[in-house]
């Protein structure tokens, strides 16, 4: 089943991370949604446990403060196609 | 003791296997209704064992931590009982100086349950490693989780003294706010560790109460003649520890008084209990309430229904209250061993015992080991009005004894 990026990793965000799903969109920053360096580091793991794949270092810094919902959508969406 | 404030009990909250209101852990406790079943044990290596586990009623599904990590079991029972108690105490966290609201947690494995499957995730699995995996076990993961949600900022403070974990966080807590260092503490004690490689650690220690003919309910017998071991619980309690001052001041309703706390280590063994060490920490407690043996009403035992660990109780009683010289009971047929969450546990019951004036039986004990000269309350609750004070014992591996003394509000 293709899964939509967007879709399970808001709903990620709202069942794991207590974020109201009023304020997710695309090009919101993770940092602005509440995500510190621990719950991001957290979030982007269980990304890549939904969708059975390992964003490599290079691709992303779980770090950057500006990071957003779409960049890592787009990531994701990448490594699926290729994959 | 007079020459400091008092402080009182103005809010309480748990988790058991008892229920989750308290309706019906009432009903378990008054009509001895144990929450204990049978679980196997039934890892590779090992052989196959039946053992007795109390499971908590608790599903941590939709608790999301302060902290947003992932919690390990024992940590979300923490969270949810502290909220609880703060509602019960009907504390109005945004009046509160925070640096006088401190937090003591006591806890005897915390975060052995999630350090025992990531281990074997990693290991038997082969899976990864959380990225949180450390502050999710690390032990004072629920002090710091009710921190986050309450933002205190006096002491946050975790114990780990085995089974006496949470009884001396709490009575740390009495002195702390004796002493003037905090004016309110969220107190009590978690643990979650009913996990395979925990429960076939327990296990292997020998002091599980086996299952007979498929009955777990009367696994655990406290202090009766064919007792052979106990129950492995789980569970959380929280109590809300004000000073008199700041309880009065906010017209909070005064549930009890903790009038007295004594701690000691019997230094004399690992595992097994030394009776004289009980005797002098009751004493202590005793002495710190300013009270005389006769003035206790109620004991919630120890009372683990282990043959070595409830003659010493007994002995140690006897010493201190004169032979059946206080009634006595232990909870722990009903609710489990919860190891570090057990001081709180048997605190808040036997807080309740003394408001309500009905005291707990000693749940399957069925004949009294006859080596024990105690009044052990056997098969129904006794109902005694008049019952001022009730202590509580805790008496934990690695010889550290833990006493607690609550009072009715006067």
């Amino acid at each position: 089943m293709d899964k939509d990026p967007f879709s399970v990793l808001s709903q990620l965000l709202v069942d794991q991370f207590g974020v109201d799903p009023a304020i997710i969109h695309r090009e919101v920053a993770l940092a602005d949604l509440g995500l510190d360096s621990l719950t991001l580091m957290e979030f982007i793991f269980a990304a890549e446990d939904a969708f059975s794949l390992r964003i490599p270092e290079e691709k992303m810094d779980p770090t950057q403060a500006d990071l957003t919902l779409d960049a890592i959508c787009k990531i994701i969406e990448s490594m699926k196609s290729s994959a | 003791m007079s020459q400091f404030e008092r402080v009182f009990v103005t809010g309480y909250a748990q988790i058991s296997a008892l229920g989750a209101t308290w309706q019906t852990f009432d009903e378990a406790l008054h009509q001895a209704r144990s929450g204990a079943v049978a679980s196997m044990v039934d890892l590779p290596g090992l052989d196959s064992v039946q053992v007795t586990l109390c499971p908590a009623d608790f599903d941590p599904k939709g608790l999301i931590a302060p902290s947003k990590v992932p919690m390990d079991r024992g940590t979300a029972m923490a969270l949810k009982t502290g909220q609880e108690a703060i509602a019960h105490a009907q504390l109005d966290l945004s009046h509160l100086d925070r640096e006088r609201l401190g937090v003591f947690w006591g806890s005897g494995m915390a975060g052995a349950g999630n350090f025992d499957l990531s281990s074997r995730a990693l290991y038997a699995e082969h899976k990864r490693i959380r990225p949180t995996n450390v502050v999710t076990t690390m032990p004072n993961a629920p002090a710091a989780e009710i921190a986050l949600l309450t933002q205190a900022h006096g002491a946050s403070l975790t114990y780990a003294c085995a089974c006496a974990s949470s009884a001396v966080a709490i009575g740390e807590a009495l002195l702390a706010l004796r002493l003037g260092r905090v004016d309110v503490a969220i107190v009590g004690g978690s643990e979650a560790m009913l996990t395979p490689g925990v429960v076939a650690g327990w296990q292997a220690l020998r002091v599980l109460a086996p299952v007979e003919n498929g009955q777990a309910q009367t696994a655990c017998r406290p202090f009766d003649a064919q007792r052979a071991g106990f129950a492995l619980g789980e569970g959380a309690a929280a109590l809300i520890l004000e000073t008199e001052a700041h309880a009065r001041k906010r017209n909070a309703h005064l549930l009890a008084q903790l009038s007295g706390y004594g701690t000691n280590c019997d230094g004399h063994h690992m595992t097994h209990p030394h009776w004289e060490g009980q005797v002098r920490a009751m004493r202590q407690a005793l002495r710190d309430a300013g009270l005389a043996a006769q003035d206790i009403g109620y004991i919630n035992a120890h009372g683990t229904a282990t043959q070595a660990g409830d003659l010493a109780e007994a002995r140690s009683v006897s010493e201190v209250f004169g032979a059946h010289g206080v009634p006595i009971s232990s909870t722990k047929g009903l609710h489990g061993h919860l190891l570090g969450a057990g001081g709180a546990m048997e605190l808040l019951i036997a807080i309740r015992a003394l408001q309500s004036g009905c005291l707990p039986s000693s749940a399957n004990c069925d004949v009294l080991d006859p080596e024990m000269t105690l009044d052990v309350i056997q098969k129904s609750p006794r109902t005694q009005s008049g019952v001022q004070h009730v202590m509580s014992n805790s008496f934990a591996f690695g010889g550290t004894n833990a006493v607690l003394i609550a009072s009715a509000v006067r």
